[in-house]
């Protein structure tokens, strides 16, 4: 019984870190996707002086990185100095004892490696898409 | 920026040569044509132009509304690809060259001052003018040397930390034209520089052209629309409907004389 309800626990926790990755990876998308829009004549100008299109795309992806190493100290602070002495504290009872929270640091370790890599993918697709529009019509709105 | 006219040295896509750019052809531009193509329509916005640009020039693209000037400007300042035709610096076709090629080509041998002044709000003065010469790899020191200089230049030497909303049109524009230089240019393309500017404001702007012409042999091509900026430039380049037409040159001193390249 208490097999079953690690497993059914263990489940729970991997739909919530794909859930979290998801709505993180997409937040993070489209916070970039609306700065390269609302700095579309800025892009252009900054391309127009030359300015490198790898730069400018990694600008938005040091960006994005910021977004997601900084919600990862975040979370990681809630969940080691919050959550984890709270259910030391105050244990959940259940049937076949008192459950608290596990903290597996391979399992933190992936989802941060997920997180980073999604937020590259979310920094990178808008800024990439931004540069491939024309100068001109970046400037200028053609 | 070297203050030398007449002998300079020049790096040509990597090599270093020493020239004697005086009456030298910096820019051949050759049966240049662009059409846009707007669904089934095809609108022929330049008609096969030929020219030459000469070190040292100030020209002014001049013609009525629609008769290509800025086109032109954008076709020249590599910020637009043309439909057919060359344009050749030093015996290089640069619409042949790769993307990231004609962006090291902007950033480190074409200036651009735009009308609306394209600068970047939320930067200072100072670090709008040193961005193209960060991007191009220089010393932090050297870049807020020269970017230093370069607003004082334009005379905005105690403006080096305003933002562009602390600073009216005119100094906006000096502030572009000092970014312009800062990569010691061999031409400078201004798009109508003047247009959103007072009558004051573009009298400062234009003396400012005419000054850095002179003085450092600057080679400038704009576009205007106002007759009465003929007197600062050295040539004027007549378009009509997207061609050239006659050309007419007019001396600094504003005496107008007939020229052929």
């Amino acid at each position: 019984m208490v097999k079953n309800i690690t497993k059914s626990f263990d489940m729970i926790a991997l739909l919530i870190a794909v859930i979290g990755l998801f709505v993180a990876s997409v937040t993070i998308f489209i916070i970039i996707y609306v700065n390269t829009i609302s700095k579309r004549r800025q892009i252009g100008i900054l391309r127009a002086i030359g300015i490198k299109e790898n730069i400018i795309i990694q600008s938005y992806i040091f960006q994005a990185m910021f977004y997601a190493i900084s919600g990862t100290i975040i979370g990681l602070f809630i969940m080691f100095f919050i959550l984890k002495p709270w259910f030391i504290e105050h244990p959940l009872k259940f049937p076949v004892g008192y459950v608290s929270l596990l903290i597996v640091p391979e399992k933190v370790s992936i989802n941060t490696i997920s997180l980073i890599a999604a937020a590259l993918a979310a920094g990178l697709i808008p800024s990439w898409m931004a540069v491939r529009e024309t100068i001109l019509e970046a400037i200028w709105g053609d | 920026m070297d203050g030398s006219p007449g002998n300079d040295i020049r790096s040509d896509m990597g090599r270093l040569t020493l020239v004697s750019l005086e009456n030298e052809i910096l820019l051949e531009i050759r049966n240049l044509t662009r059409i846009y193509t707007m669904g089934e329509v095809h609108v022929p916005a330049l008609k096969n132009v030929t020219f030459n640009i000469r070190y040292g020039e100030f020209a002014a693209i001049m013609g009525k509304s629609g008769s290509g000037k800025s086109t032109l400007l954008h076709q020249l300042g590599l910020l637009d690809i043309p439909t057919s035709g060359e344009i050749n610096i030093g015996g290089i076709d640069i619409l042949k060259l790769s993307e990231s090629r004609k962006a090291k080509f902007r950033l480190e041998r074409f200036g651009y001052v735009f009308q609306e002044y394209a600068l970047l709000p939320e930067l200072t003065a100072l670090e709008n003018v040193f961005l193209p010469a960060m991007a191009r790899g220089k010393k932090k020191d050297d870049y807020l040397k020269t970017g230093t200089k370069a607003l004082e230049q334009v005379g905005l030497g105690s403006r080096l930390h305003h933002r562009p909303r602390e600073m009216s049109g005119g100094e906006q524009q000096r502030v572009a034209i000092a970014r312009a230089l800062i990569n010691d240019p061999d031409i400078l393309f201004a798009d109508e520089p003047t247009a959103n500017l007072d009558s004051s404001s573009s009298r400062q702007i234009l003396e400012l052209f005419q000054k850095l012409n002179r003085e450092i042999n600057l080679t400038i091509l704009m576009v205007t629309h106002e007759p009465e900026d003929r007197k600062y430039v050295s040539r004027v380049i007549w378009l009509k409907d997207g061609e050239l037409a006659e050309k007419e040159g007019i001396s600094g001193s504003g005496n107008p004389q007939i020229t052929k390249d």
